[in-house]
């Protein structure tokens, strides 16, 4: 017992470098404890392989977010395939059990995806019925692009041993694929293992082959059940599938290529805003001009996008209509004060990049603030001046996609005007309102 | 803005699921994530029964969703299992376990090798035959992957009880697939 406490010990982690060296000495010189440490090694590594086949399936997953109301179930989702990715094999026999060692029925098991980022929630199910010739293809839980009078399909149950081919109840589906996987701009199938027999091999081929026709079909054909808005939402994906027969032992494996729905419209990594500002306007130095520092508001217009590179960096392009206020005055030759006001307006094209510390984000609960800081620098369209521009401020999200922004803003301006270079300043609220197409 | 959940450890997450924001969703789906795996390989080999194991599991979640509490919860890991386990004890008072000891007939054939997959059907087997106490102690050590003391904590008995009750039922497993790791080993 001492012994086996010893292999666990080093099996969990728990030795330190100096026991773990002894161990190893210990091992070098006991051929039972070598045997006993290589056996509990066999088991600790089967039992890891195992956990692997419990990873909830899509189905699951989707059945308990919808039960909480959750809407975004898709992340978890793709991220437990991602990480069962390597056991899908094991998944297989696992879920099947005896059943299928003993029968060896057919059984396909779809899992094993990749996924780059949370978009959007999409289930896509994909349904074949023996004999019938039916194919129903559907686009999120709640919305049925096709369903002719198919009947509502049916899940297969995880200990059924019906198998490709081997149906007897032509009301059963014979081949489900149910998959939800979500990507920034992908869905992506992975097939990853289906262990089929012979002629069950080409029938699951014609399958796909059905979806992809069907997926052709919905988009082209007119007299299809889908509206307008469906249809031109299914327009924008395309549907490709490849498989690859890898012959294995007794039985066939048919793997897939990625099928990919591709769908570059949807939740793009992109905000947008719209906003207006009130200044305090005032020239900071012309040249050796006696300045005026008086102030004045003045109301500004802008149009931004930003790219969101990550959750705390956006890149963008600002397009401004605005207007500096300056006032001046000067003694000339014969004494007499002259005052001088400039108001030039600008049409300003500037790059932005912005910092939002997540660490600083604050979840109220109704609503989240989304701290930033802002730095631009821009030219006027016709060459008259270039704006350089500092802010700090927040993003107030009520919900997840629109959000309020305040920002206090400096900005500078240098332009010319008559032979003489003028700069001035100008300090700021900037007020907008924007839209996240990535969350 | 997308905040990045894996970097949050446990109880920052339950307590963002707590206030119900508009992150809890996101935190949420991270626990589900790290614990779903562990939870479901707790329930389905505890109960033995694919199907109402998915409705205990769904079901474990959920109370988890409604009811964390940050302050009490800081080990979701326990606190999901302590619910996963309380839900499969009340369904458990409600029929008898059975399991087939024939099931163990299989051990007999031939294996070719380890990595060969009727291993884990082997193993699967075999921690259905341990008794419940060993059985639940092993599952949370190797599928939950949690520490003898919380462990212990979740079955209210010591850490010191805990190991052994690991080790006793790997050591009872390892019995029941002698012939097979001899093989695996020799």
């Amino acid at each position: 017992m001492e012994n086996e406490f010893l292999i666990f010990d080093y099996l969990d982690g728990k030795m330190t470098a100096q026991q773990e060296e002894s161990f190893f000495n210990l091992l070098s010189q006991n051929d039972e404890l070598r045997s006993e440490f290589k056996q509990q090694l066999a088991l600790k590594t089967a039992f890891t392989k195992d956990l692997h086949t419990f990873v909830p399936s899509p189905e699951t997953t989707m059945s308990l977010f919808s039960k909480m109301g959750i809407g975004a179930g898709a992340g978890a989702v793709s991220s437990a395939l991602v990480n069962s990715s390597p056991s899908i094999f094991s998944k297989v026999l696992g879920v099947f059990g005896t059943t299928a060692f003993k029968s060896a029925a057919v059984t396909l098991i779809a899992a094993g995806a990749t996924f780059f980022g949370l978009l959007k929630y999409d289930v896509i199910e994909w349904y074949d019925e023996e004999g019938s010739g039916n194919t129903t293809l559907t686009l999120n839980s709640n919305k049925i692009i096709e369903s002719n009078e198919t009947p509502k399909p049916q899940e297969i149950n995880a200990n059924n041993n019906s198998s490709l081919g081997e149906n007897t109840n032509n009301s059963e589906p014979v081949i489900k694929v149910v998959e939800k996987i979500v990507t920034k701009d992908n869905f992506i199938f992975t097939i990853d293992t289906l262990k089929l027999k012979g002629e069950e091999k080409i029938k699951a081929k014609t399958f796909f082959n059905k979806l992809e026709d069907k997926f052709a079909q919905l988009v082209n054909d007119e007299d299809s059940n889908i509206n307008s808005l469906e249809r031109s939402e299914l327009a924008n994906y395309s549907f490709n599938s490849s498989f690859n027969n890898i012959p294995n032992g007794n039985f066939g494996n048919l793997k897939s290529q990625p099928i990919n729905f591709s769908n570059s419209n949807l939740n793009l990594p992109l905000n947008v805003e719209l906003g207006g500002s009130f200044y305090n306007s005032k020239l900071n130095n012309a040249n050796n001009i006696d300045i005026n520092r008086d102030y004045s508001s003045i109301l500004n217009g802008r149009l931004s996008l930003f790219y969101n590179q990550s959750s705390e960096f956006q890149i963008g392009v600002d397009y401004r209509v605005e207007d500096f206020f300056q006032q001046f005055s000067i003694i000339d030759g014969n004494g007499r004060l002259l005052t001088y006001y400039q108001q030039p307006e600008f049409t300003v094209m500037s790059g932005v990049l912005r910092y939002l510390p997540d660490y600083l984000d604050y979840d109220f609960g109704f609503f989240e603030v989304q701290p930033l800081i802002s730095a631009s620098y821009g030219a006027d369209l016709i060459g008259k001046g270039t704006v350089s521009r500092a802010g700090i401020g927040s993003n107030f999200y009520f919900g997840n996609k629109l959000y309020f922004q305040a920002m206090v803003e400096y900005s500078n301006l240098s332009f010319k005007q008559d032979e003489m270079n003028y700069n001035s300043n100008k300090l700021g609220v900037n007020f907008g309102v924007g839209y996240n197409l990535s969350r | 803005m997308q905040k990045d959940f894996s970097t949050y450890n446990d109880a920052d997450l339950a307590l963002i699921i707590s206030e119900k924001g508009i992150h809890a969703e996101k935190a949420f789906m991270e626990v589900y994530k790290r614990y779903s795996t562990g939870i479901n390989a707790y329930c389905t080999k505890i109960l033995n029964d694919k199907v109402i194991a998915e409705d205990i599991f769904q079901e474990t979640f959920i109370k988890f969703y409604e009811s964390v509490n940050p302050k009490v919860n800081t080990n979701i890991a326990g606190f999901l299992v302590t619910i996963a386990r309380n839900l499969c004890l009340n369904h458990k008072r409600n029929r008898k376990q059975k399991v087939d000891i024939t099931e163990m007939e299989f051990l007999s054939y031939d294996v070719q090798n380890y990595e060969n997959v009727q291993m884990l059907e082997f193993v699967n087997t075999a921690v259905e035959l341990l008794d419940d106490e060993y059985k639940e102690a092993l599952i949370l050590r190797e599928y939950n992957n949690m520490e003898y003391d919380e462990i212990a904590q979740v079955l209210n008995i010591t850490a010191i009880n805990a190991k052994t009750r690991v080790c006793r039922a790997k050591k009872k497993v390892k019995e029941l697939l002698k012939p097979y790791l001899k093989e695996i080993t020799s």
